[in-house]
């Protein structure tokens, strides 16, 4: 078991790394940096702006400033905003648990929606209520998302002057307030993610409800009810597992979306408004931060695995 | 379940006698069973033809601006309405869906061949190649997505071409692993081993052997994948990050050009959105009906 | 975020929502469009060069001017202390410059009883992202009302127009290259450690001054005073300031919100500016809280030297997205209203009947940019000076005027409303080949002739490139991109067949600083002072000098008219060159014109300042 951790870690660590060099890349190879925004209108001394790039090492070569990034990184430190001078660890702090509180709750709206109608429409299969649940769940994970966002604001306001409270309330400052205000954007990303797990759901109880100790507790008398509680679904949610692993990734990039639309200042937002300015080290800093939280989740599912099933800890070791 | 699957394929392929005849009774028999993908199908096509059509259908000029005119509402003159420039959106529209469904097109076709290409020789080749492929892999997976494909598009300059190979890059690689998993199941098979004990070259076992039984993981990852390449552009677009004028897109309709009027004028949104949802559902309905004929098995891998 | 106490009333009330990035992007459409600079600041009118319009490239020039005219019931009531020094006239003919008597003495509106009844209340603003408040290093976040409120400036800009008045300056005189300012007596700073409350010197300000100009390149500023030789402090009231030649437009310099002068001993506690505990100034509020990216408090400074103010008790900022719905929700007192809201209306007393909610007012603050396209005169068809006067003739202004400002837009050359003292009245714009609405006709069909001198006819159609930029999460500079397009083909028949460049801003700036375009199409800030905005357009050595123009008559008069300090006959020579570059044979850029942003306030809010960041804001109160 030591040894298939150890794996994990090694293979989620490369990861890491790789991510970190391509978003690395990438943002220097944009054209137009930060120091042209301040000096976008009154024009800067002669000199002055390359001065500035010289001051925040924006004039070393990629290869040197990628090192520098590394040894500061090494040391724990995430760098500071080009634009304000903050320190990221701080500014990341303060802007995470919106974005956390937004995935939590599209998670369990997703989980309380999605769990029961899979079992449902598994158990029905071939029913109506089967074909009209699975129509719904590919609905679900068709229709941006985006899209129905926009309408929850578009079309109160249009018609009835009335739209979802926009903007965000702290946890801590007032939790209905704060619950009430990420109501609209975590049920329009529940439409997609419990379309998503009502399909997996439903093909993977379809799966276990043919094998063998199926049959078997049918046999002994179980009630329905009770099989599919205690035997089917627990042997399903592996596989849902693994998918709200991947979907997790659904959940923080698209919290990018669902931010701007909804104005909650959170790590997407964040992330955008850095990208307009070229604050590179805010880009950079935000994508592995939850690059982590990524990876860190599918090794915790990967892990999990593990300690469920001792076939998957040796063969993959 | 599988054993119905390989049957229904058996089924499928049976009317060999008479070409034209077997894929008719393809057609027919798979519109029996599957009737919400063959509508799937049939919406899809709708979409192509307006796709090739669709410019010269236009009632309007969808790049006619006439500002003192705009935000007007559904109705006479303009079926669904103007823009805040004053430009028809029905025409626009129209003429949105041959970017949405090539770029979608595009991506895919190139996410394919990422896809088969890494697949196959990680499958294939294990080893050391396996291990390096696997692990960017896992970095791509690693990625939060919508953030990087912001990132590279604003780096590369957006354009058709560049969004096209981004996101058929990231579908490739991610996808890979189905095409791997497939490709190792067979890679054990023995006629395989047999092809590979009487000298046939790996190449030659590749083409030959492995890459027909990755045909229809490669159909399915094909069509879902298409769904959400055009999701993904229309993200894109949508935060004002897509491709550059003139041309129009549906996510960019509905979102950088709508957004701002939202609550004056709810149809800059809402009918560029019918349409890519539309679009979107028929490609999924049409992507299920698909696996579910070719290869149940995918159920669980391809949600 | 504020604590929402009452949240059916929240959700009940309607609220125009639906965007990010309101103030960001309304500004934006600022820039392009010509308005006033940073949301906020401008509503406000601080006068803020590079304010947070980031990829804007075109930075607002908050113009702290105000139309008297079109001022809003709130601001007529404005407070008496402004009410005598400055008498609002027409906003033209201004009077300040040489050796002013002060007569902004705050004391004059001491304590009375009408005051006293004005006294307590709160008011609040949004911003989008307030990442420090060290203004000497910062062009981009929103601190600038905060600043506005907390510190004086030896001068700050008058109501009406972007034109100098007294400050912590009672007066000045200006004679060649030396300014000598003398100071107010009674000014402390605000009672808080390292300075507690100690009286205000000279040296402070020079303190300031040489920070703001220091050689680090983080003070980005800095490259505003480069005119600026030597700044000292003769004696605790005094400071002399010379320059390197005669410049009349260096008082407008300094009254921008930047130039904040600075206790040394705040300094050398704290290293910078950049903490609410670091941010002690003389003015009526002092920042009592501050989180970066949510916003701040401050309070009333009961110490404050103009007796009898501030009339409020608080200030608070907010930083969040979409101020409008904001605004609308009761959360804000005071917002830009994003121009997109306005296209349809032809007043904004028809909008405000639209939205139908009473209990707020409005009022325009006059933006110093100006839209035009911008032809590259070494471009191969656009070297041709023919071809500059047809376009010049041709072009219709309203499509992209109307754009950009919905309501109120005028046409301009170069300058923007802030500087709306030294524009041609409207009448000679009538007047102007290609501006004369009246005239279209024959002006289209002189544009053509013009065109087929230069070889262009609709079988041989002129084609070329507009550039623009595309901003993420706006369509603005696009927009107005199009409409350019499609404006030359419509008006031209077939023969004038542009196409669109939009470039992400990132390469729009390094194409526009290498001059690798046909034709801009784009609004920008024009400067502080008219001449300024004159100079980075059409002086050989300009900064914004895109169609890389170069005459020596009209830098002659630049260098004239910088150098004259009778306000009358600057204004007259600014006015003389703007006729100069719009004859057949000094076309390089067709200017479409200038507008006015839009502010709403709750009308229970009085007295609301022009100039945020002049410290007026004491002069507002609550009814």
């Amino acid at each position: 078991m030591a040894r298939y951790l150890l794996g994990r870690l090694v293979v989620s660590s490369i990861s890491l790394v790789l991510v970190v060099v391509i978003v690395f890349v990438a943002v220097r190879l944009m054209p137009g940096d930060i120091v042209d925004q301040f000096f976008q209108d009154t024009g800067a001394r002669p000199g002055q702006a390359e001065a500035l790039r010289e001051k925040l090492g924006l004039s070393d070569p990629i290869a040197v400033q990628f090192a520098r990034y590394l040894g500061e990184l090494a040391r724990g430190d995430l760098g500071e905003s080009l634009a304000s001078g903050r320190e990221l660890s701080t500014v990341i702090r303060d802007r995470t648990p919106v974005t956390f509180q937004l995935a939590m709750m599209t998670l369990i709206f997703s989980l309380a929606i999605g769990l029961p109608l899979g079992v449902l429409s598994a158990v029905m299969r071939g029913s109506a209520l089967d074909y009209l649940l699975r129509t719904i769940a590919i609905g679900g994970i068709s229709i941006p998302f985006f899209w129905i966002a926009v309408l929850t604001i578009s079309l109160p306001a249009y018609y009835w002057r009335w739209t979802p409270p926009i903007g965000h309330v702290p946890l801590q400052e007032d939790p209905l307030a704060s619950i009430q205000h990420m109501l609209a954007p975590a049920l329009v990303g529940t439409v997609f993610l419990a379309g998503s797990i009502m399909r997996m759901l439903r093909a993977t109880m379809l799966e276990v409800l043919r094998l063998d100790y199926m049959r078997t507790a049918a046999a002994k008398g179980l009630s329905r009810a009770t099989q599919i509680r205690r035997h089917a679904l627990r042997n399903a949610l592996i596989p849902v597992v693994t998918l709200i692993g991947i979907r997790f990734i659904f959940l923080l990039s698209g919290s990018v979306v669902l931010e701007s639309i909804y104005a909650l200042p959170g790590l997407g937002q964040l992330s955008l408004d850095a990208l307009s300015r070229r604050d590179y080290q805010v880009v950079q800093a935000v994508t592995l931060f939850m690059a982590v939280i990524i990876i860190m989740t599918n090794l915790a599912v990967d892990i999990s695995y593990g300690f469920i099933d001792p076939r998957i800890r040796h063969s993959r070791a | 379940m599988a054993t119905t699957g390989v049957g229904r394929q058996r089924e499928l392929g049976a009317g060999r006698a008479s070409v034209a005849l077997g894929w008719w009774r393809a057609i027919t028999l798979f519109a029996r069973r599957q009737p919400l993908a063959t509508f799937g199908a049939l919406v899809l096509l709708f979409g192509l033809v307006i796709a090739v059509i669709g410019p010269s259908i236009t009632p309007k000029d969808p790049y006619d601006t006439d500002v003192l005119n705009g935000l007007r509402s559904p109705g006479e003159g303009y079926l669904l309405g103007t823009d805040n420039l004053g430009r028809d959106i029905l025409s626009r529209v129209l003429v949105a869906t041959r970017f949405s469904l090539l770029l979608g097109l595009a991506a895919v076709v190139f996410g394919l061949f990422i896809a088969v290409l890494v697949g196959v020789i990680s499958g294939y080749a294990g080893g050391i190649a396996d291990m390096v492929l696997q692990r960017i892999v896992d970095a791509a997976i690693g990625i939060p997505f919508i953030l990087f494909l912001l990132l590279i598009v604003t780096m590369a300059g957006a354009s058709f071409l560049s969004i096209a190979l981004i996101i058929g890059l990231y579908q490739g690689v991610t996808s890979s692993r189905i095409v791997r998993g497939a490709v190792m199941s067979v890679r054990e098979e023995v006629y395989v081993e047999a092809a590979t004990t009487i000298g046939a070259t790996p190449v030659r076992v590749m083409a030959r052997h492995v890459l027909p039984n990755v045909i229809a993981p490669v159909i399915i990852i094909a069509s879902l994948n298409l769904g959400s390449a055009i999701l993904a552009e229309s993200v894109l677009s949508f935060l004002g990050y897509g491709v550059q004028p003139p041309d129009p897109t549906w996510g960019q309709m509905m979102g950088v050009e709508a957004r701002p009027y939202v609550t004056r004028a709810p149809w800059m949104a809402f009918f560029p959105g019918v349409a890519l949802a539309v679009t979107v559902f028929a490609i999924n309905v049409l992507g299920d009906g698909l696996r579910d004929t070719l290869d149940p098995r995918l159920r669980g891998s391809v949600a | 975020m504020a604590a929402r106490d009452d949240q059916s009333e929240v959700a009940t009330t309607y609220r125009s929502l639906g965007r990010t990035l309101i103030g960001r992007r309304a500004l934006l459409r600022g820039s392009v469009l010509g308005a006033a600079g940073l949301a906020t600041a401008a509503l406000i009118g601080c006068d803020d060069d590079d304010d947070e319009a980031p990829p804007a490239a075109a930075t607002p020039t908050a113009a702290p001017a105000q139309e008297t005219a079109t001022a809003a019931p709130a601001t007529a009531t404005a407070a008496p202390a402004t009410a005598t020094a400055t008498p609002r006239p027409a906003p033209a003919r201004a009077t300040a410059t040489v050796a002013p008597q002060a007569t902004a003495t705050p004391t004059q509106a001491a304590t009375t009883a009408e005051d006293e009844a004005k006294r307590g209340g709160k008011m609040s603003w949004a911003q989008n992202t307030t990442a420090h408040l060290d203004i000497h290093q910062d062009s981009i976040s929103g601190a600038q009302q905060i600043i506005g409120a907390t510190y004086n400036r030896l001068v700050r800009y008058r109501g009406d127009a972007q034109l100098p008045e007294p400050d912590v300056a009672q007066s000045w005189e200006q004679a060649g290259t030396d300014v000598v300012f003398k100071l107010h007596e009674g000014v402390k700073w605000q009672n808080k450690p390292p300075v507690n409350g100690r009286d205000f010197k000279a040296s402070d300000v020079v303190f300031g001054l040489e920070r703001a100009r220091s050689d680090d390149p983080s003070f980005i500023h800095s490259g505003d005073l480069a005119v600026v030789d030597t700044i000292e402090a003769p004696d605790d009231s005094t400071v002399r300031l010379t320059t390197k030649y005669p410049t009349a437009i260096i008082l407008t310099m300094l009254a921008g919100y930047q130039w904040i002068p600075v206790a040394p001993e705040v300094i050398d506690e704290f290293g910078d500016i950049k903490s609410p505990e670091a941010t002690i100034g003389t003015g009526p509020f002092i920042v009592e809280s501050f989180a970066p990216d949510f916003g701040a408090k401050l309070v009333r400074n009961p110490d404050y030297w103009r007796e009898g103010l501030p009339y409020l008790d608080e200030l608070e900022q907010l930083d969040v997205e979409d101020h409008w719905s904001q605004f609308r929700a009761g959360n804000i007192d005071i917002v830009l209203v994003p121009a997109e809201l306005l296209p349809g209306h032809d007043s904004f007393a028809g909008f405000l009947e639209s939205e139908g909610i009473d209990g707020y007012v409005y009022s325009e603050v006059m933006a110093a940019s100006a839209h035009g396209h911008f032809m590259n005169t070494q471009d191969p068809v656009f070297a041709d000076i023919r071809v500059r006067w047809a376009i010049n003739l041709i072009m219709d202004r309203l499509p992209n005027r109307t754009y950009g400002w919905p309501i109120g837009a005028k046409p301009s050359i170069a300058l923007g409303m802030g500087h709306l003292a030294f524009h041609l009245p409207d009448a000679e714009f009538e007047a102007m080949p290609g501006f004369g609405l009246g005239r279209r006709e024959q002006d289209i069909a002189e544009g053509l002739q013009m065109l087929a001198a230069a070889g262009f006819d609709a079988d041989n159609p002129m084609e070329w490139r507009i550039m623009g930029w595309s901003v993420p999460q706006t369509l603005v500079g696009i927009d107005q991109l199009q409409i350019a397009v499609d404006m030359y083909k419509d008006v031209s028949g077939n023969v004038l067949q542009p196409s669109e460049q939009a470039l992400e801003w990132g390469a729009w700036k390094q194409a526009e600083a290498l001059h690798e375009f046909q034709m801009i199409s784009s609004a920008y800030s024009m400067g502080v002072d008219a001449h300024d905005a004159m100079q980075k357009m059409y002086h050989s050595e300009g900064g914004r000098n895109f169609s890389q123009y170069a005459n020596p008559d009209l830098d002659r008069m630049l260098a004239v008219e910088e150098s004259t300090f009778d306000i009358e006959e600057r204004i007259s020579l600014m006015q003389d060159m703007q006729r100069f570059v719009n004859t057949p044979e000094e076309i390089a850029n067709a200017w479409t014109g200038a507008g006015p942003f839009s502010y709403a306030a709750l009308s229970g809010i009085q007295g609301i300042p022009m100039l945020w960041d002049s410290g007026r804001v004491d002069q507002v109160y609550r009814v």
